[in-house]
């Protein structure tokens, strides 16, 4: 149960939300910037980080390698001074990733709880 | 810890507003200098933003969150405003006077534009505040 792939998919996913908290910190302290291109990790360069050998063929496996996990420049609207930063989609972004983040530790934490009591309880 | 690196970053992203407001209130505060201790009336000023790699945050390859500083203070080249005013010291002998190349709508929309930035960066640090004291709570 301690070496659960449960637990190591929700570090990674974790991991994964800081490090793009940090993208996303950076594409808001550079939206007046000139020549600056904002920098995102999208849906599907997460998905191809998916292990998909399951125990089974047709099952998405629970492995993120976030050291694969690549920037891109994102390609959306370039204003006059060729800065690509837009401040709400960022806000936006930074809203849900913390989100998620917060999803994330909380499901850990009830995780954990559940590993406490079966040991404290189980006696 | 990377989400304390990203405060540093929205920290840098905060300075150089801030330092974009400095240059701009300056230039509000002169828009009717005519004297320099360089001579000649106030020349309006600009800041140069470029983002900055943040080395400690370079883990492995492609994670590059770019920081952001102000790496020059820039005079503005356009033409002074002349005026005619026979009556002010600084005139010439046609009567007349060159005021600094400020705008004032102009440094209004940039102090407006700075203030938005600012806060987005607070917004932004608020946010990974949350996320961290989501993490510390993990023990308990």
């Amino acid at each position: 149960m301690i070496e659960s792939p449960l637990l190591n998919f929700i570090e990674n996913r974790l991991d994964v939300s800081a490090k793009r908290q940090q993208l996303i910190s950076g594409n808001i302290a550079n939206v007046d910037t000139p020549g600056y291109l904002a920098q995102d990790v999208t849906f599907d360069q997460q998905m191809a980080m998916l292990n998909l050998s399951g125990t089974s063929s047709g099952h998405l496996g629970l492995s993120v390698d976030s050291a694969g996990i690549r920037v891109t420049d994102s390609s959306s609207e370039v204003k006059p001074n060729g800065n690509s930063v837009d401040l709400d989609r960022e806000l936006t972004e930074s809203t849900k990733n913390g989100l998620e983040f917060v999803m994330l530790m909380q499901f850990l934490q009830n995780k954990l709880r559940t590993m406490r009591s079966s040991i404290t309880e189980g006696a | 810890m990377s989400l304390l690196s990203a405060i540093d970053i929205n920290a840098m992203g905060m300075k150089a507003q801030r330092q974009r407001v400095d240059v701009s209130t300056s230039n509000l505060a002169n828009a009717r200098t005519t004297r320099t201790a360089d001579g000649g009336p106030y020349r309006r000023q600009d800041v140069v933003f470029q983002s900055t790699s943040f080395a400690q945050t370079l883990d492995s390859e492609g994670w590059s969150p770019r920081g952001v500083e102000v790496v020059a203070v820039v005079d503005d080249p356009t033409d002074f405003i002349d005026s005619y005013e026979p009556g002010h010291p600084d005139a010439d002998e046609n009567g007349i006077v060159l005021y600094p190349n400020v705008n004032a709508m102009q440094e209004m929309a940039n102090l407006a534009g700075a203030s938005r930035s600012y806060q987005a960066n607070i917004s932004a640090i608020s946010v990974l505040k949350t996320m961290i004291q989501r993490t510390l709570d993990l023990g308990r």
